[in-house]
């Protein structure tokens, strides 16, 4: 009897253990998985990326003949697919571009971006898109007109 | 109610279960409130949010045009900071143990340049630690860099004019991985002023291009590799194509004198091993200056310290940023030059032996 009586003092025991643990794990991710939420910066990374071809003489943006770059002005002569690939670098990483532009689709990994476009509303996902009224320089002259970037990646 | 049932037996389980109970609960609660102590302390949240925020603005330094650059509004303290181009590493200055780090989504403008950055390099000496330091994070044409301040008294943020310019900023620039020891070592070379004269150099018989007679010249030696897309000329099966695992190169850059012939410099880039290396080389190399034939024969070693430096290098480093970067100046012949590498050849390589040992 004694055996026995040890023996479930002991089991309790492990049981208590055993349960309490499991709730300070349980909590401890929840109080980190919360942190890490609202520490999650993919969504602006991706706005960054999709800025960045306003912004980059790189990508889009208009430089002057003093190579002083126009912010939000594009250099219609980069306006191609192939400037967009020399704008990205992407080391493997999944991400895809879509730009409308004066009628025109340009894409960058337009594998990626048709693959992605469908599902970005999903949690393994992010999608920007915005539509900036931009001024655009053609041979000098100035002109006017909207542009709309989509980036989509896999988080 | 098992206290009033309890016989003989149950009195042991009585004084004890409860005894256990504390004991357990207290230790238990001791490790939480220590647990909960160090995230109060910011160790663990505020260097993944130092992480994730660092990372961010380097981002947006990527995607900004022409020169930037941006002082980080906050006192460091404690911590040191490596930003390599696919990561920004915190660690944690007292155990040099990773405290937090973060990737980010690292999609690069082609051709910028995000050299290995630790900051600040001091805390190795010892010399700041434990101080708090601002961080300053720079993007100057292609290249992002970073410097810190050490403000010992001043507690808040320096002003706009403290900052410096971009060109006057210290740069802090390490060898592309710090175990080179066991790693291949790879030579490189450059040719200097392409389109000049010291573009091609003249044999007897025949017309050769330096760089193809670097080429050769180096891959034929016993204990270095050569990296150059002109050497795939009938060497291809010595050629290391992939410079990811180039840990130190030394650069050679030979110059036809002119004017402003400053004589033989061996620049060290802002690492300690660097500099170590540069120092060996230059003690060796000094008794063999009679033996080379060029025509300044003075000789020092530079620390590359600023921005400016770098652009007045005679070599265009583009991604790769070398340990050592070796100038020299030289007569424009074939055996002259020759003679030069054969004796830099049989210095570097005794100085490398010695620097291991």
């Amino acid at each position: 009897m004694k055996g026995k009586k040890a023996m479930g003092w002991t089991l309790s025991w492990i049981w208590n253990l055993l349960s309490l643990t499991v709730i300070i794990l349980i909590i401890t991710g929840a109080v980190i998985g919360t942190i890490n939420k609202q520490n999650d910066t993919k969504n602006l990374r991706v706005q960054l990326l999709g800025k960045r071809i306003l912004y980059s003489p790189e990508c889009f943006a208009y430089q002057d003949t003093n190579t002083k770059t126009k912010i939000g002005t594009i250099d219609l002569q980069k306006v191609s697919e192939e400037r967009l690939k020399n704008c990205f670098d992407a080391n493997g990483q999944e991400i895809g571009v879509k730009i409308d532009f004066k009628g025109d689709e340009f894409y960058y990994n337009q594998t990626n971006y048709r693959d992605i476009a469908p599902i970005a509303f999903t949690k393994k996902y992010m999608k920007y898109s915005d539509r900036f009224f931009v001024q655009v320089v053609e041979n000098n002259k100035i002109s006017f007109d909207y542009m709309t970037i989509t980036v989509v990646a896999k988080k | 109610m098992k206290f009033l049932q309890s016989k003989k037996g149950d009195t042991t389980e009585l004084t004890y279960n409860p005894l256990f109970t504390l004991i357990f609960t207290a230790i238990v609660v001791f490790f939480l409130f220590g647990y909960a102590i160090s995230w109060d302390d910011s160790t663990f949240l505020n260097r993944n949010v130092l992480a994730n925020d660092i990372g961010l603005t380097i981002e947006t330094l990527q995607m900004a045009p022409d020169r930037v650059s941006i002082d980080y509004p906050k006192e460091l303290k404690d911590v040191q900071i490596e930003i390599d181009s696919d990561k920004v590493n915190i660690k944690n200055i007292e155990g040099g143990e990773l405290a937090s780090f973060t990737e980010f989504n690292y999609v690069k403008i082609t051709g910028l340049v995000v050299p290995h950055i630790k900051v600040p390099e001091e805390f190795s000496t010892g010399l700041v630690k434990s101080k708090p330091f601002f961080l300053y994070l720079s993007k100057n044409g292609k290249v992002i860099n970073a410097q810190t301040s050490i403000f010992s008294t001043q507690t808040t943020a320096p002003t706009q004019t403290q900052t410096t310019a971009p060109t006057q900023q210290i740069l802090s620039i390490s060898t592309t991985n710090n175990n080179w020891k066991n790693e291949e070592l790879i030579v490189s070379y450059y040719e200097a002023n392409k389109g000049s004269p010291a573009y091609k150099i003249y044999n007897i018989n025949e017309e050769t291009y330096l760089a193809d007679y670097l080429c050769n010249f180096l891959i034929n030696s016993p204990y270095f590799y050569t990296i150059n897309n002109r050497c795939a000329g009938g060497n291809n099966a010595k050629i290391k194509p992939d410079l990811s695992n180039a840990i130190l190169k030394i650069i050679y850059a030979f110059e036809i004198p002119s004017q402003k012939d400053n004589g033989i410099i061996l620049y060290s880039f802002d690492s300690d091993k660097s500099w170590k290396l540069a120092q060996i080389i230059l003690k060796n190399l000094q008794p063999k200056l009679n033996q080379l034939n060029v025509p300044n024969k003075n000789i020092e070693i530079k620390k590359i310290v600023n921005y400016d430096q770098i652009n007045n290098l005679p070599v265009s480093l583009n991604e790769q940023i070398p340990g050592l970067i070796i100038t020299i100046g030289y007569q424009d012949d074939v055996i002259n030059l020759n003679s030069i590498i054969s004796i830099l050849n049989n210095v570097i390589n005794p100085s490398l032996q010695e620097y291991y040992k």
